[in-house]
């Protein structure tokens, strides 16, 4: 069985490795490959690509040149070339890309690119249109209105142009702040930001869909506002029916009518031009350049007299201000003259307004006036206000009534005359006064009015505060009130006023001083020159030194007479003295002199401390020295030495420290003048720096010191030699200074 | 004394005997066989065909296939117009799009052709070299040898092709399969 077994297992091994060799086999000779797939590829060319890049202009309209630039590509045959056609003509063609093209002209243009390829391919852009203007708007007329007016009301903007797309105005206000406000052509725009009170700045603009913009610039101002009170009155002082028109940079402000001439407006608080218009707009008188502060409550008289003193018509005028530049047109459309080549026009030399009568001469002023005919008027330019007349030189006497047309004989007829006296005081709003007619004619058809309502205005009562202090802008001012609080300026004094400014004493360097109140064009600025200090300081000698040396003598004696001091000793005091006093005088000199004198510097405030403490360290000085030096002596009991000082041997020592002290003292004074000049020469506050420390406190410090070294150099006195004879106490014995009394007690 | 110190003599070198003679017990008791060994080498027939930028692929009896490539013409007349990766790298002067590789264990003898002929205006030509390529022999239908006898152990063998198109229309594109047969040489 085992047998069998191992001969199939033997077989089947044969058979796997038969197997298996005929798989070697098998693959040994078989082919392999591998396959791959080609695509043989004929393509169709893509055209080129092609597009306008920046800044070729888009759609759109353009104030200045533009250029057309395009590149195009082409990946596989190459770029052949670009065209670019305006307006449906090619207008170039390049090689290469990129490709330009520019538009200059002003027009419309239709404009786009081609390109080619070499395969044949081509490609365009997309059809752009733009339009090139150049041309900017133009603003026919812009306005403001009015120029002037009151701080936070309105002003009228006004613009007129062409050829904008928009209209639109920057106002640039006081505080530097900007605004734009949109206009309308052709419009009037309000603009009430006028807070400020100042300048306010216009700029009209203009631009258009190109970008053209063109401007025009104008402004306006805002002032407080002022109530103005102003009658128009005729010579009977009754308000006649009248317009008032304000006028600012020639420019309407304000216009105001009042059928009884009587005016209470607020206007901006400036200068105006005043226009007036009576009698049917035939007289208008025109003031310029008024301060309106002036015509408040004031008059303007205006009236007419026809057929007076030989002239066709009489005007008179007669503002209350004072006018120096002014105008009056009157015109003679209403009377009756036959040819108006022989009008001529009169101004009375002293007119009397009330009585509406020429107190003076006539004088024909018509070559200097102007005269309208198509509007019947003459123009005149004055500077003073008067009578005007009219008169036809060929004109038989004019009168009234006697009907248009003239040239026929007129008819005689009494003309009225009439002659008023002044308005009677205000009554319960109502003057009233006495009119006659001079030529009695009768008849009452010109008989002036006498009454008229009228106004009892209140009287201000000024009351104003003192000066202020001149400033230096050359000004001062001050504060006026009106007691009365009629709420008017009218007749309120000036509250500022110019000045004269002292920049010489305000303790400011300033005005291009060259020091605090001195140089410049104030008085030199004062300067160290020790040559001559000795040929004007006595004066500061005698008011500064003087008493300083009085105090020294005084407070010698005092301590030479309370230390009962050797008539010898209180000699070499003396001396020690007045070497010690030179050499204050010495020391103080130059600042005396700096300051031009000790008595003007303690009469000045500044530099007063300054004299005190010098003045009472030097003494105290002085005073502490010698009164140590005196007390150590007597301690020493060397005041009534045996014998004068200069023999004594600590005598002399004390002399000798004295000198000493006294000579460096000198010494120390004259390097400090030389010091002091050194720096006055440079700068007058370093002299005067210099003098308040040095001077003031080293005064202290040199004696000391002396005093000190006088103190440790000084030997202790021998002690006295006891008596030989005995070893108690001599009752009888004495010290030197008992000695020296006893001695000179009994001579 | 003179015993003592012969004894300890004696002893040393009974031990350094002893220890040589530990050593030689293997020696001494060492036997040995005898073994037949085959280094058994398959006649193995394989290569591998890599294109630019792709896996290579091992060449099988039914024709493994490889990525596609292709000619391309703008123009329609176009000469020596690179192979390309159909997708990818496009062969250039030492970027050939066939590298063969022979992986297996006996010489290959490897040829190119095609399954059919390719359109009358393509000329496809081939050589080991690019500037070869330009005027190499046309690939056909017949096989057209890249290498012959390519040891095993050779370096890799590479293959440039290029076609010329001569008024070619875009109705002369056209697909065709190259096959790549390697046999044992």
């Amino acid at each position: 069985m085992e047998e069998m077994m191992r001969k199939n297992a033997t077989k089947g091994l044969r058979m796997v490795l038969l197997m298996i060799a005929a798989a070697l086999l098998f693959s040994s000779v078989q082919a392999i490959n591998t396959g791959t797939l080609i695509y043989f590829n004929i393509l169709s060319d893509t055209p080129p690509t092609i597009q306008f890049v920046a800044p070729t202009p888009l759609n759109g309209t353009y104030n200045a040149t533009q250029t057309i630039n395009v590149t195009a590509f082409d990946a596989l045959s190459g770029l052949a070339n670009i065209t670019i056609y305006v307006n449906g003509s090619a207008v170039k063609t390049c090689g290469s890309s990129p490709c330009n093209y520019n538009l200059t002209n002003e027009g419309n243009y239709t404009f786009y690119a081609t390109a080619y390829d070499f395969a044949g391919n081509s490609n365009s852009t997309e059809t752009r249109n733009i339009a090139i203007d150049k041309t900017p708007p133009l603003i026919i007329e812009t306005a403001v209105s009015p120029y002037a007016i009151i701080n936070g009301t309105n002003v009228s903007l006004y613009i007129n142009a062409t050829g904008f797309s928009w209209l639109w105005a920057e106002i640039r206000r006081p505080d530097g702040s900007k605004e734009n406000v949109t206009l309308t052509d052709e419009a009037n725009t309000i603009y009430s930001n006028t807070g400020i009170i100042g300048i306010y700045n216009v700029t009209f603009y203009a631009n258009d869909t190109a970008g053209n913009i063109v401007s025009k610039k104008d402004y306006f101002e805002a002032f407080r506002g002022l109530l103005l009170d102003l009658n128009v009155t005729n010579s009977s002082i009754i308000g006649i029916n009248s317009t008032f028109i304000s006028y600012y940079r020639n420019g309407t402000v304000a216009l105001n009518q009042s059928a009884i001439g009587h005016y209470i407006i607020y206007v901006p608080n400036t200068t105006l031009d005043l226009e007036f218009y009576a009698y049917s707009n035939r007289i208008i008188v025109t003031t310029y350049n008024i301060d309106i502060i002036y015509a408040a409550g004031k008059y303007v008289g205006m009236d007419v007299r026809y057929n007076s003193d030989g002239f066709l018509v009489t005007y008179g005028a007669e503002p209350q201000w004072t006018v120096t530049d002014g105008k009056v047109r009157i015109k003679y459309d209403d009377l009756n003259y036959t040819n108006e080549d022989n009008l001529r026009l009169y101004k009375c030399e002293d007119f009397n307004f009330t009585a509406m009568t020429c107190t003076g001469t006539w004088n024909d002023v018509t070559t200097s006036s102007t005269q309208n005919k198509p509007q019947y008027y003459f123009e005149i330019l004055v500077t003073g206000f008067s009578g005007f007349s009219i008169k036809e030189l060929t004109t038989p006497a004019p009168c009234v009534g006697c009907g248009s047309g003239g040239g026929g004989e007129s008819e005689k007829v009494c003309v009225e005359d009439w002659k008023c006296d002044g308005w009677a005081a205000c009554f319960n709003g109502i003057q009233t006064r006495e009119c006659t007619d001079m030529n009695s004619c009768g008849t009452e058809e010109y008989r002036p009015f006498t009454r008229m309502p009228c106004f009892e205005y209140c009287t201000p009562n000024w009351n104003c505060t003192k000066w202020s202090s001149c400033t230096s802008e050359q000004a001062q001012t001050r504060e006026c009130a009106d007691t009365n609080s009629c709420g008017t300026r009218r007749g309120m004094p000036a509250t500022s006023q110019e000045c004269s400014y002292s920049f010489c004493h305000d303790g400011i360097q300033n005005n291009g001083e060259e020091s605090v109140d001195c140089g410049g064009s104030c008085e030199a600025c004062k300067k160290l020159e020790l040559p001559a200090i000795f040929e004007y300081a006595e004066a500061n000698i005698l008011c500064t030194l003087l008493p300083l040396l009085a105090v020294v003598l005084l407070v010698m004696i005092i301590l030479a007479r309370a230390m009962n001091t050797d008539r010898r000793y209180t000699k070499a005091f003396a001396i020690i003295n007045i070497l010690l006093m030179l050499a204050i005088v010495v020391m103080l000199l130059p600042s005396a002199v700096y300051r031009n004198g000790a008595c003007m510097a303690i009469a000045d405030t500044m530099p007063l401390i300054d004299e005190i403490l010098r003045f009472l360290s030097v003494t105290f000085t002085i005073v502490l020295t010698e009164g140590l030096v005196l007390i150590y002596l007597k301690r020493k009991e060397l005041l009534i030495p045996p014998e004068p000082p200069h023999k004594h041997p600590e005598g002399r020592k004390a002399l000798i420290l004295m000198i000493i002290s006294t000579a460096m003292i000198i010494a120390f004074s004259i390097s400090m003048i030389i010091n002091i000049k050194a720096i006055a020469d440079t700068t007058t506050e370093g002299a005067q720096a210099a003098t308040s420390s040095f001077m003031v406190y080293m005064p202290f410090i040199l004696p000391m010191l002396v005093l000190v070294g006088v103190l440790f150099w000084m030997k202790e006195p021998e002690p006295p030699m006891p008596p030989a004879e005995t070893n108690r106490p001599n009752r009888q014995a004495h010290t030197p200074h008992q000695h020296y009394r006893k001695k000179r007690k009994h001579g | 004394m003179k015993n003592k110190g012969g004894n300890e003599m004696k002893r040393k070198t009974a031990i350094a005997l002893a220890v040589i003679a530990l050593l030689a017990i293997p020696l001494v008791w060492a036997i040995s066989t005898t073994t037949l060994v085959y280094f058994n080498v398959a006649s193995l027939v394989a290569y591998t065909l890599t294109l630019p930028g792709q896996s290579a692929v091992n060449a099988n009896s039914t024709g493994a296939p490889t990525t596609a490539i292709e000619f391309n013409s703008t123009t329609g007349t176009t000469a020596n117009v690179n192979a390309k990766v159909v997708g990818g790298t496009q062969q250039s002067d030492g970027v050939p799009i066939f590298q063969f590789d022979n992986t297996g264990t006996v010489p290959l003898n490897i040829s190119v052709v095609l399954n059919s002929v390719t359109q009358s205006c393509v000329n496809l030509t081939g050589a080991t070299t690019y500037a070869g390529a330009d005027t190499g022999p046309q690939i056909g239908t017949t096989n057209v040898t890249v290498v012959n006898s390519y040891a095993p152990a050779a370096a890799a063998q590479n293959w440039y092709m290029k076609a010329d198109f001569t008024a070619c229309t875009a109705a002369d594109t056209s697909t065709r399969t190259l096959y790549s047969n390697g046999v044992q040489s």
